[in-house]
Parts: structure tokens; C-alpha cells; sequence
């Protein structure tokens, strides 16, 4: 194969530079994951192990998206350059715009009357309601062998779900969860929708 | 535990109600009440889900097929109607990405220049790729099996960079081109060595 890859332009999250301000977002970002922890503790079910190493590696781009929809970075993909690796690293939570790229690890949060399409570099589709939010835990993809795995979480709101080529090789390496349920797939086209507390 | 929170979502004595159940059931927690839609393949084929709780295992197989649960405990399964689905998922339904495409456009014989046919499907497929917000563009070149594998090799990538070349004269709206040559090994038709294919002659536009 002869090839190469260009990009036309970069999207890709920066790092915030002000450090006073990620501090102190830092700090929310940390109580967050803190309560999200104790949700997890509360319930039985739907205790899946957290994502273990993460290729950094773009997961998705977003495509659509209407009134406000923030990702928090997490994991080696949340790094500044030059900072030691470290699983705990979350960045501050960022506006989404067209064009931006996922990772794994990412969590999008939408806000009332917004929404957002993301698609997956395997062509797995995946929109988000209003009032929603999303945790992309796991995902792996190897173009040239097809190969790969996707595991997402509905925390609340709403998402449909359109499967690719993952899903085409090895439907059951695709996990999707929400906090009482995880859904088997089998090549499909589907909407969770988890009532808000 | 249970308690505290399935009594902040629903009336204090459904909230006695759900825990007792989820006690007996030994679901231990109450969650929200969560909803489960299998909507239809675009070209009509089968599909399925399988929504899994501590509870058990629901199947959905039929188009906006539905299934409710209330921490965990399913309800039963129903089908609701389209208009339904569209109107209280219109958030999801609308906003999900255009699906991916693929186009393949025909070159003429050992050079980079599109047939006139697919000179003109490029003009519209252009139109079409106006469409796609931060499109993402793989395309691949291909040459047919007639001379050796290095002019090959060098055509189909020539081929690939002129349609490259076309998507950012067009100003399509994208965020990358992979920009690939395949040779003559991967053909849409079979044919031996040697024998001249107008139709291995192309370049595959891949668009999400």
C-alpha cells in the first residue's frame, strides 16, 4: 500500500493554559468523577471495570451538534505534552464544535435543548438528546483488519445508536450501558433512553 | 440506600413499593426508568437487540419494538408506532450524522484523467459532498493489471491525488484526506495479468 495521511486542518481541544482556571475547573471535574463514583458504588449493576490503557488515538469526530455540548477529557488523551502519564488526569470540560475529535474516555454532557452526532472512525453512529450524558469508555479500531471494540455509556438522557463496522465484524464486541441495563446488539439502529433523577 | 434513591424520582409509597420488589429480587438498588427502542434498518433487514438487566434478558427483533424498565425490572415489551418515535426521540432523529458513502469513479488508460462519464458524476457527487460538516475523506487509487506493479503503484496514487486535488479546488467543507494507491491488487472485476480492465481503472471515494 502507498499512502499518506494529510490533515486539511486541526480541531483538536487545546489544553487550557490559564492555570488558575483549570485549577479550579479541575477541582469540579474531580468532585464529579467523585459522586459518579458513588453512583457506581450504590448500584449493583452496571459496574463495568473503567477502560484500562487507552491508545491515545482519535475516536470519533463530531459532526452535528446544537446549543451547548462540553466534553471532559480523561486519560492519556486529557495529557499536557510533558506531563507524566497518569490515568487521573481530566481536563476541564470544553465546548464541542463541529469538527472536534473524541477519544476514548471522553464524556459528552448536552444541555437543555441541545444536542449532538458524533460519528466513529469504524462509521458507528451515535446522537445524544437534550439534557444528556455520555461516556465513550472504550474504544479500539484497526482500519486495515476491521478489528476493534466500542463500549458507551448512557449516564441520562437519550442516544441513538447505529452500528459499524465493528458491530459488522464482531456485534458483541460493541457494549453500550446505561445504569440499570447493558444491550446486547446484533447489526442495528436504536435509542436508550434513561429518565433524569 | 435503595430507598433514598428511588424515593427522590417517584411518590413515597411507589418508592416502598419498587424497593420491596427490588429487594426481593435482590436488584439492591433502584434505579430510573429507562426505555429501549429497536428502530429498522434502512434497507429493510433484520435486526435485533438484547436489553440485559439483573432481571433478565428482553429481546426486541421488530422495528420500534420497545421495552421499559424501572430500576432494572422490565415492563412489557411493545411496538410503538413511527409517528411516536419520531416526534419524542426528534432530538436523536434528527441530529444523528449523515450515514458514510461511497463513490468510485472510472479513469481512461494508464493515465490520471477521470472518463467523461465519471468526469460529470464527480461534479455532483461534489454537490453531495457539500453536504457532510467536517467531512472525512479516504480515497483510494486503483490501476488495472497491465504493466508492472511499480507504474501501478505510482498511477493509482496519481489517479487518488486528482480527485484529492479536485475535493480542495470544489472547497468541500472536510477536515482530512487519506490519500491511498493500491496498485493493481485489490480489482473490482477479476482479470488475468496483462488483460486490460476499463473497469480496475478507478479511484474509491470513501466519505464520512
Amino acid at each position: 500500500m502507498v499512502g499518506e495521511r494529510r490533515l486539511a486542518s486541526s480541531h483538536a481541544v487545546q489544553p487550557d493554559s490559564n492555570n488558575k482556571k483549570a485549577d479550579i475547573m479541575r477541582q469540579g471535574a474531580v468532585s464529579f468523577q467523585w459522586s459518579w463514583a458513588i453512583a457506581i458504588a450504590l448500584c449493583s449493576v452496571g459496574t463495568v471495570a473503567h477502560a484500562d490503557v487507552q491508545d491515545y488515538v482519535q475516536a470519533g469526530i463530531v459532526k452535528v451538534v446544537r446549543g451547548d455540548v462540553l466534553v471532559q477529557r480523561q486519560g492519556a488523551a486529557a495529557q499536557k505534552p510533558g506531563q507524566p502519564a497518569s490515568q487521573q488526569t481530566v481536563s476541564p470540560q470544553a465546548s464541542v464544535h463541529v469538527g472536534d475529535r473524541l477519544f476514548a474516555g471522553d464524556r459528552v454532557v448536552t444541555a437543555d435543548g441541545a444536542a449532538v452526532g458524533i460519528t466513529l472512525r469504524d462509521d458507528t453512529l451515535v446522537s445524544l438528546g437534550p439534557k444528556s450524558t455520555f461516556v465513550l469508555e472504550q474504544y479500539n479500531f484497526n482500519e486495515s483488519s476491521g478489528e476493534g471494540n466500542v463500549a458507551v455509556r448512557v449516564v441520562k438522557g437519550t442516544l441513538r445508536y447505529v452500528t459499524g463496522l465493528i458491530g459488522k465484524h464482531a456485534p458483541e464486541r460493541q457494549q453500550v450501558m446505561t445504569p440499570t441495563a447493558t444491550i446486547g446488539i446484533r447489526g442495528t439502529d436504536f435509542i436508550v433512553d434513561v429518565a433524569s433523577e | 440506600m435503595s430507598k433514598q434513591s428511588g424515593g427522590a424520582r417517584l411518590g413515597k409509597i411507589l418508592a416502598w413499593w419498587s424497593c420491596l420488589a427490588g429487594f426481593v429480587l435482590l436488584t439492591g438498588c433502584a434505579g430510573p426508568k429507562e426505555r429501549f427502542v429497536l428502530l429498522p434498518q434502512p434497507d429493510g433487514s433484520a435486526s435485533s437487540i438484547v436489553v440485559k438487566t439483573n432481571t433478565g434478558e428482553i429481546p426486541l427483533t421488530t422495528p420500534y419494538a420497545a421495552v421499559e424498565t424501572d430500576g432494572g425490572k422490565a415492563g412489557k415489551t411493545l411496538t410503538l408506532s413511527e409517528a411516536e418515535v419520531q416526534a419524542r426521540y426528534a432530538p436523536v432523529m434528527e441530529n444523528l450524522p449523515l450515514r458514510p458513502r461511497t463513490y468510485v469513479l472510472l479513469f481512461e488508460l494508464g493515465r490520471d484523467r477521470l472518463t467523461p462519464p465519471s468526469r460529470k458524476f464527480l461534479d455532483q457527487a461534489i454537490e453531495e459532498f457539500k453536504q457532510f460538516p467536517a467531512g472525512e475523506f479516504i480515497v483510494i487509487g486503483h490501476a488495472d493489471n497491465i504493466g508492472n506493479d511499480a507504474f501501478n503503484d505510482a498511477l493509482s496514487v496519481r489517479r487518488a491525488r486528482l480527485v484529492e486535488r479536485e475535493l480542495i479546488r470544489a472547497k468541500v467543507n472536510l477536515i482530512s484526506i487519506e490519500v491511498i494507491g493500491k496498485g493493481s491488487r485489490e480489482p473490482r472485476v477479476p482479470a488475468k495479468k496483462g488483460v486490460p480492465e476499463p473497469a480496475n481503472r478507478y479511484v474509491e471515494i470513501k466519505l464520512r
